[in-house]
């Protein structure tokens, strides 16, 4: 029987982190709360019948796929991932750039919806190119480009607010 | 690993910390209200359905069993579970929903209904019996493929 107390306790302690993990990937407050609400309230539907042996990593889970989806919602898919095979990409030369939270976060925040949402989920949730191709049906090396351009573009936004 | 990769991997928590929209838990509070409604309402309705299913089955009971009202019975409860694990599939896994339907397909597809093999010499009581024990074990694997998702 499903609890409200339990389901606020979930609320109190995942809502933060679920909330910014969104708000990274959809790039909007409005929705990346939404998407955060509905992933908890998933839970508390539908959680009791599932064997969730880590509650944090499974709610993640929901809130990032919710959030890939948002963004299925507002691009045509095909495009929004493809074309961007470059065989010649090559690692970024990272110059003496000074990080910071927030300078990191506010490029993030400049990114195109494509680069931002490959950039999360790699860098901040630790998904390989195989996971993450197996998220949006992109192809690997489609990812691995959009990645390397994603941190070129990163790189470049970060120098300009520095300056 | 490049500085920037070793850098927000190191602070990681940290990049968490913007604020929540003022009144979100307010507003998360209200959709629980409201998903609270809604199940109440839908027990109610299952609940007299339950009730009038529970007189009609006791009525059922008093007469010769119904190979029609059984099979009927039947192909409603499969329906009913193979929406439930479509649902909750589509809200957890909705990019596996191709390996989820092989599943339902491979526990539920039959060339030839069973109730068209049975011997005609059969008596009814018997049919029914077999089709239920079939039944049943429809719905178990059906439960089993709920649970794994």
């Amino acid at each position: 029987m499903r609890n409200s107390i339990d389901i606020e306790k979930v609320y109190d302690t995942m809502s933060q982190r679920l909330y910014n993990i969104s708000l990274r990937i959809v790039g909007n407050s409005a929705d990346a709360e939404e998407i955060m609400h509905d992933s908890i309230l998933q839970y508390w539907k539908f959680g009791k019948n599932q064997d969730i042996i880590d509650l944090r990593k499974w709610l993640s889970s929901v809130c990032i796929r919710k959030s890939i989806d948002k963004l299925r919602e507002r691009h045509r898919w095909k495009d929004f991932l493809e074309g961007y095979e470059d065989p010649a990409l090559e690692e970024t030369v990272e110059e003496d750039l000074e990080y910071d939270i927030q300078t990191i976060r506010n490029a993030m925040a400049s990114l195109p919806d494509n680069y931002r949402m490959v950039l999360s989920l790699h860098l901040f949730e630790g998904y390989d190119y195989q996971e993450i191709s197996q998220i949006t049906g992109a192809k690997e090396n489609t990812i691995r480009c959009l990645y390397m351009r994603g941190k070129q573009k990163l790189a470049a936004a970060i120098r300009h607010n520095r300056s | 690993m490049t500085e920037l990769e070793r850098y927000i991997r190191d602070n990681r928590e940290e990049f968490d910390s913007t604020q929540l929209p003022s009144d979100s838990r307010r507003r998360f509070m209200e959709k629980v209200a409201a998903e609270k409604r809604r199940s109440r309402t839908r027990f109610i309705s299952m609940t007299s359905a339950g009730i009038a299913a529970a007189f009609a089955a006791f009525a059922v009971l008093l007469h010769e069993p119904d190979m029609e009202r059984t099979l009927k019975r039947h192909h409603t409860r499969m329906t009913e579970k193979e929406l439930d694990i479509i649902t909750l599939a589509e809200a957890t896994n909705p990019y596996e929903m191709d390996e989820v339907m092989n599943n339902i397909r491979a526990i539920t597809f039959e060339a030839i209904p069973l109730e068209d093999q049975l011997p005609d010499e059969l008596p009814t009581r018997e049919k029914i019996q077999i089709l239920n024990d079939y039944y049943n074990q429809k719905y178990e694997a059906l439960e089993s493929l709920l649970a794994q998702l």
